[in-house]
């Protein structure tokens, strides 16, 4: 009985006290607010905020690596000491040194550096990669230390990520004059030249530009442009009463082709390989004072415009292959520079939703037999843009990915994969859907297709007839939100120093639950990018795209 | 602390109960099965928006044990329970049809517990007051729940909230590997030749169901209490 009381004693004081675990601590309050940090306190918070916000540990934590980084590197933080803005190269180079593996293509951490021209220096695995891919001479640390020299870096990427995309594609592939060779700007009395490599956006084009945000459409249905009456777009029968309508305010939002006839380029060549074509360009606009005399001294206004967004929809002419071999008949053809679409709906939402209609109609034509999405430098942007873009191609909801949340507080508590769809439209497009999904669709990709970009071509190979041609992907497939508190992972700050850690709150699979972050899409019909030839229009992605939708 | 102190009361109480005793060198086999609810045992820290709340579930098992002394014996077996929990995410100002995110996880373990017993009997009824451990296996585990989506339809009608449902997958993330401390108070009702008994469980989860993750983290520990009901078998030797 003695030895039981004793036994109940023991079990008592074992219950009686307190059990304290440690409190997980907001990645801010790591670093000392009433004096200077040291280097040590920013990578403690650095470390747990990636610890709590990032959503890949499935990917790049499965043994315990993250741990690893903690214990190998706290020491190496410590013996930098306090953080000197003047002085962030060794401590710069540390952090991305922990960082330069992660899996998430998306990815960059905005640190303070006064030493960079705009105080800031900017990190991004995925940049570090793709240099690490084409150079693989380069050691790591050389690598981060070349980035952190900043410069130059055409040398060391790929050529298809600094030639091929959307706007290159317009002028070599389609021969449309959207960047020129400087012009005589006293034929542009109201436009300010800013020149950029001794190329400009067309003239002509920034002459139609009136405010910010201002969506132009262009189209061989409205060769000399169109205007608007009792709120209906109207065809217009020659430049020159175009120009009346134009200077009253009432012209638009097709404008006429003699825009794209400059720098020795015009429509002759789109005009031959499409029966029905528009063009959509959404544009920025900045205006200008400059001086004009000097005494008394007065001002002309001027004002620039710049193309945020390229995208070209038409369907091929029945007999194109007899005119070009590389083309084939009856497809639609789909170019988007950025899925931004939804960015102009506030200040251009006829324009939007005309380009949306003509579209449409292409979608519809059944004589159609099939579709080339192009995607080439697509950096992405709003998931809503796809379901503007295809939600007339499925009557019913069609899965075509899988996405993965943070729930819970653990660094590899996940959501299970729930499934992602793209949802018919309806009440956008007056229950008409296209049969194109049931046909041959092929998306055309390179090295910066990624985010949206990605992501629209997991839904294209997630259709029966669906194939990649081309380059593979970049690999940058989460999704973003803009705070990892609402979204429970994602973005997030530490202190004054890390001002951003940009980041996705939740992963996307693909159609068979893949995840390819990091890595990229890889296509099924690879194209190696041929810059001599496409600088001559000769686009063999394109060529390759077309042969498969006739296959 | 209130909890701490009703435990303490039951076992001065059992301290002065009358004294008598189960058989001695006894074997006893039975069944048991019973409700459970599982807490999980963690520190959010400045994560207020996510919380881990308790849930129910069930657990059966095959008791045994061998009674030593006439006042004193061991008790294991082996049980198949259910330590349930769900995790909410809640941001009051993300506004949309639904305002959080949540998770229902449904986990199965195995478990071999081991308690000393100490027993006060009269010839039909027992009370009795066990502590000792258990050691127990994450054998699978379901999940069901809610998420933010990405892709949602023009009207914002679908999409906005992502649902799943289904088996999880062990990564090398998960400890599967349980221990604890085990406490109990039972009745036991003798009528020849079965014990039934009611029984209540404590375990006090000792380990973290995470590896590898916890540097300035908080442990995520399962606690359970179970309410149980079963009958014993004796074999062996009468006194």
């Amino acid at each position: 009985m003695k030895k039981f009381k004793l036994f109940l004693i023991a079990i008592l004081i074992l219950l009686l006290a307190s059990c304290d675990m440690p409190s997980p601590k907001n990645p801010n309050d790591y670093l000392n607010t009433s004096g200077v940090s040291t280097w040590e306190e920013l990578f403690k918070g650095y470390w747990s905020g990636l610890s709590d916000s990032y959503v890949f540990w499935n990917l790049d934590d499965k043994n315990g690596e993250w741990n690893d980084i903690y214990y190998e590197y706290l020491p190496k933080f410590k013996a930098l000491g306090k953080i000197n803005p003047n002085d962030m190269e060794e401590g710069i180079l540390l952090l991305s040194d922990i960082t330069k593996d992660l899996s998430d293509n998306h990815y960059y951490f905005e640190i303070v550096d006064s030493s960079k021209a705009n105080g800031k220096y900017i990190f991004s695995p995925s940049k570090y990669k793709i240099i690490k891919e084409n150079n693989p001479n380069l050691s790591s640390d050389e690598i981060i230390k070349l980035m952190y020299e900043g410069g130059d870096f055409s040398s060391y990427y790929p050529e298809d990520l600094l030639n091929e995309k959307a706007q290159t594609i317009l002028n070599n592939t389609f021969k449309l004059p959207l960047v020129v060779s400087t012009p005589d700007p006293s034929n542009y009395p109201n436009i300010k030249f800013i020149e950029a490599n001794e190329k400009i956006v067309n003239p002509k084009i920034q002459s139609r530009i009136e405010y910010n945000g201002q969506a132009v459409l262009y189209s061989n249905k409205y060769p000399n442009g169109s205007y608007i009456e009792n709120n209906q777009v109207k065809s217009v029968n020659s430049l020159e009463i175009f120009e009346t309508y134009f200077a009253n305010g009432t012209a638009g939002p097709y404008y006429p082709l003699s825009d794209l006839n400059l720098d020795s380029k015009n429509t002759d060549f789109i005009n031959s390989i499409f029966e029905t074509w528009t063009l959509c360009l959404g544009t920025s606009y900045q205006e200008y004072l400059e001086a004009e005399n000097t005494n008394p001294i007065t001002y002309k206004k001027k004002h620039s415009a710049s193309i945020n967004l390229y995208s070209l929809a038409g369907i091929t002419k029945n007999n194109v292959s007899s005119v070009n071999n590389n083309y084939e008949g009856n497809t639609v053809y789909f170019l988007l520079s950025g899925f931004k679409l939804v960015e102009f709906i506030s200040s251009s939402e006829d324009e939007i939703s005309l380009y949306l209609g003509d579209f449409h109609d292409l979608k519809m034509d059944e004589s159609a037999k099939g579709l080339i999405i192009d995607l080439r430098g697509n950096g992405g942007g709003a998931n809503i843009d796809r379901q503007l873009l295809f939600g007339d191609l499925f009557s019913s909801p069609f899965k075509f990915g899988y996405q993965i949340n943070k729930i819970g507080i653990g660094r590899q508590e996940y959501s299970l994969p729930s499934p992602v769809y793209i949802y018919p439209e309806p009440s956008l497009y007056h229950n008409q859907y296209s049969s194109l999904a049931s046909k041959p669709v092929a998306v055309i990709t390179n090295i910066m297709t990624v985010s949206n970009g990605e992501v629209t071509t997991n839904m294209v190979k997630a259709l029966e007839k669906g194939k990649q041609i081309g380059g593979k992907t970049l690999g940058g497939q989460g999704t973003l939100a803009y705070d990892s508190l609402v979204a429970n992972a994602g973005q997030f700050s530490v202190g004054k120093y890390i001002t951003t850690v940009y980041t996705p709150f939740a992963q996307i699979l693909d159609a068979n639950g893949v995840s390819h972050e990091g890595v990229g899409c890889i296509p099924d019909i690879p194209v190696e990018f041929d810059k001599a030839q496409f600088d001559l229009g000769h686009d063999l992605r394109l060529a390759a795209a077309f042969d498969y939708i006739n296959q | 602390m209130m909890k701490k102190l009703s435990l303490l009361i039951i076992l001065i109480g059992i301290l002065i109960l009358g004294v008598s005793a189960r058989d001695a060198n006894k074997f006893y086999v039975g069944l048991t099965g019973g409700y459970t609810y599982d807490v999980i045992r963690t520190d959010t820290g400045y994560r207020t928006d996510i919380s881990y709340k308790g849930s129910h579930g069930f657990d059966v098992g095959i008791p045994f044990g061998y009674q030593i002394t006439d006042y004193f014996g061991l008790s294991s077996g082996i049980t198949y329970i259910q330590k349930n929990y769900r995790i909410e995410h809640y941001y009051p100002s993300y506004t949309i049809a639904t305002p959080f995110e949540f998770q229902n996880l449904t986990n199965h373990y195995i478990e071999l517990p081991l308690t000393l017993d100490f027993t006060l009997s009269n010839d039909i009824y027992s009370f009795t007051a066990s502590a000792g451990g258990y050691i127990g296996y994450w054998v699978a585990s379901q999940k069901s729940g809610a998420s933010y989506g990405s892709s949602s339809n023009w009207a914002g009608t679908e999409g906005l909230i992502n649902y799943y449902s289904g088996t999880y997958k062990f990564t090398q993330a998960d400890n599967r590997f349980e221990a604890g401390l085990l406490f109990r108070l039972g009745f036991e009702v003798e009528l020849n030749p079965v014990i039934l008994f009611l029984r209540g469980t404590y375990s006090l989860g000792l380990t973290d169901m995470r590896r590898k993750q916890a540097i300035n983290y908080s442990p995520l520990i399962n606690d359970t209490i179970a309410a149980e009901v079963g009958m014993l078998w004796g074999f062996g030797e009468e006194k």
